[in-house]
């Protein structure tokens, strides 16, 4: 097998399962032909890897089955949680940063340059959104949950991450109580470091017990476009933090080295160098949870306008 | 003269709708004809997912595979279709020529 053919191989086997099930042996015979035609491997492997990543956001040529089409929804929903979980401590290490540069501690002194001043408003905006996103997630994860209650989903591994992050919160808050009152004591640190242990752990654990539940439940199509709807407003929010996180950090490094005896208390963003890596995952994180919304929405469209099998209650959702 | 990047705009569900409105191909016939008739070169991956999405619409409809090669035909929905289509891009066209000042052969 040539290194070309191998390509060509690996690209037909880029295609999700119901295509290479339905198409391969047709297009393989028409991409012998093609080759001996002299067509450039090269070209046709771009062209399949192309066709591959269109397909699989589409869902083109997939089975009509209801079900398919509800478990495609619920999967790539389950993208979007992910991404959140993400985004959501990324924006916290952001927020922590704002501190450093000194704008927001309260310190008159600071002078700011026009620059440090775009940055400060834009910082400000993304404190907004992302309180935004918080509200929108709980709403959309409370939709889920209501979706689906009831159903036989195993139900242990949420157990134990509920608890823990209760567990850790509460240790974590006795922990600040102790050391308001006692100053820095040994339990104190003993009961902050379980505490926050615990609930990095459950915050680690939660997107495991969100596809557990995704994966062996079915929402109806009445939740699924709610949670569906839900989660394209998230996208768009974390479109716009993405922006107001690299604005900021674009506005914090054209800012001007202090003259002498003034102060911006930093000359750049407080992550440093490390502002980078967080803007370039921002980006990275709208983009996949971007492809997750458009692949849910097409999926809900085409459960209410074409799939086989819907009940009389749905029927009665897509009347309505 | 002919504009080479204006071919691009050609939308390969209508190539392959006129293409098989001559008769049933399978994949690597349609690919000859478009090229033909059309002068596009469509790769693999776009006829198919053009088929796909065609056969999703009732507009196309396999036919019993012969050895690895699966021929398509259009259905009545598809003629339907394809007749609407041209007839909308004909009047279009006819506008175009007649404020060019060009007569239609």
């Amino acid at each position: 097998m040539t290194s070309e053919s191998r390509l060509i191989t690996f690209a037909l086997n880029s295609y999700p399962s119901w295509w290479r099930e339905r198409y391969r042996d047709e297009v393989g015979a028409v991409v012998d032909g093609l080759v001996e035609a002299g067509r450039s491997p090269l070209w046709i492997t771009a062209n399949l890897l192309r066709s591959s990543i269109t397909t699989r956001i589409r869902g083109t040529g997939a089975p009509a089955a209801r079900e398919f089409w509800v478990h495609r929804t619920q999967k790539s929903l389950m993208v979007e949680f992910l991404a959140w979980f993400t985004i959501v401590p990324l924006a916290i290490v952001f927020m922590l940063s704002i501190g450093e540069n000194g704008f927001s501690n309260g310190n008159t002194l600071v002078q700011l340059s026009q620059a440090g001043t775009i940055a400060h408003k834009l910082q400000s905006a993304a404190g907004i959104v992302f309180l935004l996103i918080f509200v929108m997630a709980l709403r959309s994860w409370r939709q889920l949950r209501s979706g689906l209650e009831g159903q036989a989903i195993p139900t242990k591994l949420f157990r134990v991450v509920n608890r823990g992050a209760m567990v850790g919160i509460t240790l974590t808050i006795s922990a600040l109580f102790l050391g308001e009152h006692n100053g820095t004591s040994k339990l104190a640190e003993v009961f902050a470091y379980i505490g926050l242990s615990l609930f990095v752990c459950a915050w680690l654990l939660t997107p495991a017990v969100i596809s557990q539940m995704l994966r062996h439940g079915e929402l109806s199509v009445t939740n699924l476009r709610k949670v569906v709807s839900g989660s394209t407003v998230l996208v768009w929010l974390y479109g716009l933090i993405t922006l107001l996180v690299v604005g900021s950090e674009v506005a914090l490094a054209a800012q001007p080295v202090p003259a002498s005896g003034a102060s911006y208390l930093s000359l750049h963003s407080g992550l440093g160098s490390w502002s980078m890596l967080l803007c370039v995952g921002f980006v990275f994180l709208t983009i996949l949870s971007g492809i997750g919304a458009s692949v849910s929405r097409r999926s809900c469209e085409r459960i209410l306008t074409k799939c086989d099998g819907m009940n009389d209650f749905d029927h009665e959702m897509v009347a309505g | 003269m002919a504009v080479k990047g204006w071919q691009r705009a050609q939308d390969p569900a209508l190539l392959v709708l006129t293409s098989l409105a001559a008769g049933p191909k399978h994949g690597y016939a349609l690919i000859g004809d478009i090229e033909e008739i059309a002068g596009v070169a469509l790769g693999p991956g776009t006829l198919y997912g053009v088929l796909a999405r065609l056969e999703d619409d009732g507009l196309v409809e396999a036919l019993p595979s012969e050895d690895r090669r699966r021929p398509y035909r259009i259905t009545a929905a598809g003629s339907a279709a394809l007749r609407e289509r041209l007839l909308a891009t004909s009047a279009f066209t006819s506008i175009g020529l007649r404020r060019l000042g060009v007569t239609p052969a």
